[in-house]
């Protein structure tokens, strides 16, 4: 005879690791229905953004009078990795209320709301690389051959930085349902105080501490600084990893205490 | 020999009116000591108030009960949905709820998409469903309407393909809210028929149900529960139709 409750957190995120096909395979159909009846498909990301890349960095390089072979790529993977942290954020506020019928009816693992939404966004990640090919292919100094380590590591630390999120928020969100409008609001302003449209050259060294407490900005640089031929910050690196580590362990004991309400506060 | 065991089970469900959910009524009522809202405890429903029951290899278990006896709860928890406050459910085998049978069919998707779809959440590998395919297209009838769209299924269809994929995967543990209502005439038949093949051939079913003629038929135990609380068991021929 086997308890039925559920099994404790700590088993519910190896199950979902053990089973990772369930939660990759329904993302995947995720996507294939979101552009389901579209010829092109999924590229309409790509499109869409090459789009908003292009026009962007047009008219802001003429702001800003800074040369556009610099400015495009640098935009473009800032866009690119700005739409997949602001997208799995804001979703993750959703991860449990908008599953509400499949959590009230089946037993998967709670993690496996969490990782088919982080995975998601990374296909969608994956489809916006196209861009990036494309830039490199025009540009080929754009990526630092050295640096080329950090793409992967980055990326790592973004979905395991992703899962923690969507936990935190999902449970957070789930039991107070007001919070998904303080975090809309977050990330619409994070957009603006963040360097993604605009360079940290391009502010006073003064000033400078206000990119250095922004987690956003450190989060953007392991990824991008391997991409603009510039200095690595390992200082970024080893921010964004103690950041993912704590949320990480955070999101864990959160889900630990909350756990058995969470079906409940639905 | 058992093969579900219910001990003592207590649930609670809390009830959050809108101010409850809100943040910013939690931070008013912080800041003010709680004047605002005099309501400071959270209310809560006793849904199970100390249920036990073993269940044998081969029950057929009918639950009765007015609205709000707290059946569902009880189906929803032996799930392992709600999680108990106190007491515990112990069981042998796997579970497979056919309370809400069109669940997770993709509108979107076609037929055969939604039966992996299906066989993927419900956790069934990929070669078992490729094995109970055959038998679910000969049972739903639908033939080629397999390569639509579900949106383009009538009802009664969705009702066919969801109910065709799970009882082709022949569940052995069944719980149940009502008896299912399956599409038309003909099909209704034969579907009933099929469910009762599946209910005597499967280890145990667990039937929550107004109709005490269908318990009749199907049931060899009843359990009355009333605000939680298990009233008496009964057998099915003492149902007063």
């Amino acid at each position: 005879m086997t308890n039925i409750n559920s099994p404790s957190p700590f088993n519910d995120f190896i199950n979902n690791l053990k089973n990772s096909e369930i939660w990759f395979r329904v993302s995947i159909h995720d996507i294939k229905q979101r552009y389901k009846r579209s010829t092109i498909g999924p590229l309409w990301v790509t499109i869409s953004t090459s789009i908003i890349v292009f026009f962007l960095s047009v008219v802001y390089s003429q702001l800003f009078d800074v040369p556009l072979e610099t400015y495009l790529p640098y935009i473009a993977v800032s866009i690119i990795l700005w739409n997949l942290f602001s997208s799995i954020i804001i979703e993750s506020c959703e991860v449990f209320v908008g599953s509400s019928q499949m959590l009230l009816q089946l037993r998967l693992p709670f993690y496996f709301y969490i990782f088919r939404l982080v995975s998601r966004n990374f296909i969608i990640l994956f489809h916006n690389f196209i861009l990036l090919l494309i830039l490199i292919f025009l540009y080929p100094n754009l990526i630092n051959i050295n640096y080329l380590f950090f793409i992967p590591l980055s990326l790592i630390i973004y979905f395991l930085t992703g899962v923690s999120i969507g936990m935190m928020l999902g449970i957070l969100c789930t039991r107070y349902r007001d919070i998904t409008q303080i975090v809309i609001n977050v990330i619409q302003l994070s957009f603006f105080i963040t360097p993604i449209l605009w360079k940290r050259d391009m502010i006073k060294s003064d000033n400078q501490w206000m990119i250095d407490i922004n987690i956003f900005n450190h989060y953007l640089d392991i990824f991008r600084l391997a991409f603009l031929y510039q200095e690595y910050s390992y200082f970024s690196l080893l921010i964004s990893l103690l950041f993912c580590l704590f949320i990480f362990i955070v999101s864990f004991l959160m889900f630990n205490k909350f756990k058995k309400k969470i079906n409940y506060w639905l | 020999m058992k093969i579900l065991e219910v001990k003592n089970l207590v649930l609670k469900y809390p009830v959050y009116t809108n101010p409850k959910r809100s943040l910013k009524n939690k931070i008013i009522n912080i800041s003010f000591a709680g004047k605002i809202n005099k309501d400071e405890n959270t209310t809560y429903i006793q849904a199970i108030d100390g249920i036990s029951f073993d269940v044998n290899y081969g029950d057929k278990i009918g639950i009765i009960g007015g609205n709000g006896s707290g059946k569902t709860t009880l189906l929803r928890s032996i799930m392992g949905i709600y999680e108990p406050i106190s007491g515990s459910i112990l069981c042998k085998e796997k579970i497979t709820s056919l309370i809400n049978i069109e669940l997770g069919i993709d509108e979107d998707a076609t037929g055969y998409e939604n039966i992996f779809l299906r066989g993927l959440v419900l956790n069934v590998t990929k070669k078992k469903i490729e094995e109970i395919i055959p038998s679910i297209e000969e049972f739903s009838e639908l033939g080629e309407y397999l390569n639509f769209p579900v949106r383009t299924y009538s009802s009664g269809m969705k009702v066919r393909l969801a109910f065709s994929i799970l009882i082709a995967l022949e569940p052995k543990m069944i719980l149940m809210d009502e008896w299912l209502s399956l599409g038309d005439k003909s099909f209704k038949e034969k579907a009933s028929k099929k469910l009762n093949e599946i209910i005597s051939k499967a280890s145990c079913l667990i039937i929550a149900s107004h109709d005490y003629g269908q318990l009749q038929k199907i049931c060899n135990r009843i359990i009355h529960i009333e605000k939680g609380k298990i009233v008496n068991e009964i057998k099915p021929e003492e149902l007063k139709i």
